[in-house]
This record gives C-alpha cells, sequence and structure tokens, in this order.
C-alpha cells in the first residue's frame, strides 16, 4: 500500500481526511471526527493522526496520535505528541501487513482499548 | 423474472452485500477481508454487541453495522 491508498481509503468511508505538512515534525494523515465504535470511549470520536511514511514499501508507523487524549499521560503508553499538547502519542504496532482495512482495524482496535 | 434480493450491510464501513439473511461471525469477518477470522472480533454497532464465537449464526438486517476489530490487545512499540 502507500500513504495515497490510505488517504483515498479513508476518504471512501466518508471521513474527513487532511494532509498536514509540519516541516521538522513531518507530514501527517489527519482524520477528522473518527468514530469509537467500540469500548468505554463507544459514541465518542477523535481526531486521528497518522505519520506520513516516506518507506518504500511501505512500513506502519508505530504509533497513532489522537485529539482530545483517550488516558492520563504517561499511562497506557501514551505520551506527548510532535503535534502539540492537545495531541496525545499512542505507542501501538500495526500486527498485520499493513493494508488501509488493516489500517481501520488497527485504529478501531486501539480506540476500543480505553 | 424474479428479483434477487441482497442484504446490505457494512463491515468496518465498507459495504458487503449477501444473498442470505444468515451468516457466521466467521462469514462476515472472511468475506470482508479479514482472514483468518479467529485472528479478528466482531461486533455490532446498534445496539452494541460483541459476538465471541465464530460459529455463531447472525441475522444481517438491512444496512446494519459492524466493527473489525483484533483479537486481543495491540501490542505497543
Amino acid at each position: 500500500m502507500t500513504n495515497e491508498d490510505l488517504v483515498r481509503h479513508l476518504e471512501g468511508l466518508g471521513l474527513t481526511v487532511e494532509t498536514l505538512d509540519r516541516g521538522p515534525q513531518g507530514k501527517w494523515i489527519v482524520v477528522r471526527d473518527y468514530p469509537i465504535n467500540s469500548g468505554t470511549l463507544v459514541g465518542q470520536r477523535r481526531d486521528v493522526a497518522i505519520q506520513w511514511s516516506p518507506q518504500v514499501p511501505y512500513i506502519a508507523p508505530s504509533a497513532i496520535q489522537v485529539r482530545p487524549h483517550v488516558v492520563p499521560m504517561g499511562t497506557r503508553n501514551a505520551q506527548g505528541s510532535p503535534l502539540g499538547p492537545e495531541w496525545q502519542y499512542l505507542s501501538r504496532v500495526l500486527r498485520c501487513m499493513p493494508t488501509p482495512q488493516a489500517w481501520i482495524v488497527h485504529i478501531n482496535t486501539i480506540l476500543s482499548e480505553f | 423474472m424474479e428479483t434477487e434480493r441482497l442484504t446490505l450491510y457494512f463491515v468496518n464501513g465498507e459495504p458487503q452485500r449477501s444473498e442470505e439473511d444468515d451468516l457466521t461471525v466467521s462469514t462476515i469477518l472472511e468475506r470482508a477481508g479479514f482472514k483468518p477470522a479467529d485472528q479478528y472480533r466482531l461486533e455490532r454497532d446498534h445496539p452494541h454487541h460483541t459476538y465471541n464465537d465464530l460459529n455463531e449464526v447472525v441475522e444481517i438486517h438491512q444496512e446494519e453495522r459492524f466493527t473489525a476489530l483484533f483479537e486481543g490487545v495491540t501490542p505497543a512499540s
């Protein structure tokens, strides 16, 4: 897959997607108001940011960023984000070959775990 | 001419169509591309329900929505 494949897939699901270039902080795919359908946060929404992967072939970044925070900072492998204090870095590894569909499962699973 | 009726449902927001109204959890997952099914968990969005048995038969309703997740806890890097 490519970063562009992921953007197209997210947009195809009807989600609002932006590509953010933060210079030294890198380029990001930002999904606005991602719906949470499982776990204690069910019914809520979060902005989700995925770092644009420069590797070819594509290597999935080992974290996502969420806004607003989902857990107290410093717990559950959460820490400050390069995107700023309103964002939260969640260290989470994609556990299969990266595809856009796998990314959706991955995001759904992460957000269900709080 | 008899028209084939397909039930439209969604898994992770992606449309799926089925001639059958009853599908097992594993079939729903596998038809949506999530194989092997035992690496995934299926939940119905509304009303919220977690399916714990891959062999459970699910009655599919028109435009019903499901969420597929990985089974187990996501590892940290």
